[in-house]
Parts: structure tokens; C-alpha cells; sequence
């Protein structure tokens, strides 16, 4: 250890005015905003495990309750959210396509793959807007229900004809919760788009403000994955 | 705003050539991601008419098969795998916390059961609209 004579003066990367992760502010700032995300979305999931754990018996099994699909007769199990699946996988291609355009400095591979990924985004609401109409108006049978109350269709807050009440509240809430993630991921990802478009990133010099609209996309990608399984496969 | 960007993104000229693109790891991920919910859905769907295996069985190869599309969107597609492990770390602490709170509240969740179905009465309100 001949050269560590004076400790005293040598710049240590915790001491400020460096970045010792080697990221930047606003970077590391949505991650730890993500990681946050994360704790709030994971506490809704785990909230639906343990109530379906307390309401096994009751509980309906997915496959028959979400089995519908657009211009097609008779039931479906899991089509449509596959479907679903598939659109938010694939805007969260163009979105690393786009980021990858952007190391690259290139603005009109930037603009293109922000473009795919609006209309992707644009898609799964849709999707999504159709998942809730079919489950709020339900099937033409219904539930009857066992004391001469009449018959339930579909789900509001208070009783629904599959299952458990929570089971109909758990969904609006988690379902609309993400939704409402990918509804304010498309305004970013709009903002972003027209910001590139009208050079403002290139005149920057750089193309982070890609990079953290991505990291949020891709969180909102990573959160279907698992709200699919929970939901719609277990 | 200066006082906290003392880090700086690599700075482009708009003279500088554009490189070719490399997009090919993207794909690979993108295929990987699409093969495993292939198998989850023909999984369900095949179990859904033929009931080959139980369903807890399924349970845990769904959430593992999860987990796995969870690493890649992590790790490739934001870039995780690039940063600098004690920042790898500082997230992953995360990880911790929520196997601890899992574990919690589904043993939770069979115990609420078990007081429901020896006391009726309880809970009541969390009782489904039909029967009960």
C-alpha cells in the first residue's frame, strides 16, 4: 500500500459532487418513483390473493367469467387478454426500438417507434374498454340470486353475478389502476413523440427523456404481466 | 437544476454520422416474452378443457413463468443489467420486503377464512351477494 499515503484528499464517490451509480438525477428519480409504483401496485395483488384465499369456495374461475371475444360468437377462454398480452409485449418492443434510436441520435427512428408506441397504447385502452363493458353488463343468463331478490347481470360495486363482491372490486380497482397508468403512459409517450419530432431532443444533444418515458412504459408492461396471471390465468 | 446534473448523458452532434441500428437482442427478447405467454395460454386453455393437472400444480409454473418474463423486461428492456450492481442492489432490496409480505398475507388469507366458516356472522358483509 505504498500509494495510499494521503487518504485524507482523494476524492471519494459518496462525498458529492459525482455520480457514483454513474446515472443520472432524473433517471434514478423514476426508478426509485417505479420502485415506489411497484410497493403500491404489489399491495393491491397481494390484497387479492389473500381475499381469494379467505373466499376459496366462491371464488369464480376466470376462464369462465372473461371468455368473450369481439365479432365472435360463443365463449372463448383467455383469447381476448392474450390478445391484450400481446399489444402491450409489442409497444413495449417499439418503445425499446425507440430508445435504441435514441442512443443512436437518430430522430426519425425515434419518431417512429414513439409513433407504434402511442398506437399501441391507444389499442390495449381500447382492449381494455371493451373488457369492462362485457364485464359490467354480464351475461344474458345472470345469477339468481337464492332468496327471491331477482337476478344480477354483470358487476357493479355493490353485488355482481360471479362471485364474491370483492372479486368485481378487486378488478375495477386493479384493472382501472393500471389503466389509469397506461392512460397517463400515452400522454408521456405523446408529449415525447411531438418533443422529438419538433427537434427539441435533438438540439439537446441527447435522448434521455426517451429513456425515462421508457423505463415508465416498460413498468406498465411489467405490471400486465402480472395482473395477467393473477387475474386471468391462476 | 445545474447543481444536480453533474452527470451528463453522452453529448451528440447533429453533424455525427447515424450508426446502423443493432436491434437484433430486442427481438430475441421480444420472442422469448411471446414463447413463454404462448405456454402459459395453451397451458390454461388446455387445462381449462381437458383438466390434465390440478390446478395448484399450474399455480406455481404460472407464477414462476412470471417471474421469468419479470427478469427480462427488467433486466433487458430497462436496461437494468447496465447500471451499476450497488443500484441493481438498492432496487432489489425491494424484493425482499414483498416475499416477506406475501408470505404474510396468504397465510393471513387461509386464517380469515378459517374464522368465516367457523362463524358464519363474521365478516358478513365480505359474503357473496348469492347463497350464504
Amino acid at each position: 500500500m505504498a500509494h495510499a499515503v494521503s487518504t485524507v484528499d482523494a476524492p471519494k464517490p459518496w462525498s458529492g459532487g459525482d455520480a457514483p451509480f454513474n446515472i443520472s438525477w432524473g433517471k434514478m428519480m423514476m426508478w426509485f418513483f417505479l420502485v415506489s409504483d411497484a410497493l403500491t401496485f404489489s399491495s393491491l395483488l397481494i390484497y387479492y390473493g389473500a381475499t381469494r384465499n379467505m373466499n376459496r369456495e366462491f371464488w369464480p374461475n376466470p376462464d369462465e367469467v372473461y371468455n368473450h371475444f369481439p365479432f365472435v360468437e360463443g365463449h372463448i377462454p383467455l383469447a381476448f387478454v392474450s390478445l391484450m398480452t400481446f399489444i402491450l409485449i409489442m409497444s413495449s418492443v417499439t418503445m425499446v426500438l425507440a430508445v435504441e434510436a435514441g442512443h443512436r441520435f437518430d430522430k426519425k427512428g425515434v419518431v417512429k417507434w414513439m409513433y407504434w408506441t402511442v398506437i399501441g397504447g391507444f389499442l390495449f385502452l381500447g382492449s381494455q374498454a371493451y373488457e369492462w363493458y362485457h364485464f359490467i353488463h354480464g351475461t344474458a343468463e345472470g345469477k339468481v340470486i337464492e332468496h327471491g331478490l331477482g337476478v344480477i347481470h354483470g358487476a357493479n360495486m355493490i353485488e355482481n353475478e360471479y362471485g364474491p363482491k370483492q372479486f368485481a372490486n378487486l378488478f375495477f380497482l386493479i384493472t382501472g389502476f393500471h389503466g389509469s397508468h397506461v392512460f397517463s403512459g400515452v400522454l408521456l409517450n405523446i408529449i415525447v413523440l411531438i418533443m422529438a419530432a419538433r427537434g427539441v431532443f435533438h438540439r439537446r444533444g441527447h435522448y434521455e427523456m426517451v429513456e425515462k418515458v421508457g423505463l415508465y412504459w416498460h413498468f406498465v408492461d411489467l405490471v400486465w404481466v402480472f395482473v395477467f396471471t393473477f387475474f386471468y390465468l391462476i | 437544476m445545474e447543481l444536480y446534473d453533474n452527470f451528463q448523458p453522452h453529448l451528440h452532434s447533429a453533424s455525427d454520422p447515424i450508426p446502423a441500428p443493432k436491434t437484433a437482442w430486442i427481438w430475441k427478447i421480444f420472442w422469448y416474452l411471446l414463447a413463454i405467454t404462448v405456454v402459459e395460454v395453451g397451458l390454461a386453455f388446455a387445462n381449462y378443457e381437458l383438466h390434465f393437472v390440478s390446478k395448484q400444480v399450474l399455480k406455481y409454473l404460472f407464477i414462476g413463468m412470471t417471474l421469468l418474463k419479470a427478469y427480462y423486461i427488467i433486466f433487458s428492456y430497462m436496461h437494468l443489467k447496465d447500471e451499476k450492481k450497488g443500484f441493481q442492489l438498492t432496487l432489489g432490496f425491494l424484493l425482499l420486503l414483498l416475499i416477506y409480505f406475501v408470505t404474510l398475507m396468504m397465510i393471513e388469507g387461509l386464517y380469515q377464512e378459517n374464522v368465516r366458516l367457523i362463524f358464519p356472522s363474521y365478516l358478513i358483509s365480505d359474503a357473496p351477494a348469492f347463497g350464504l
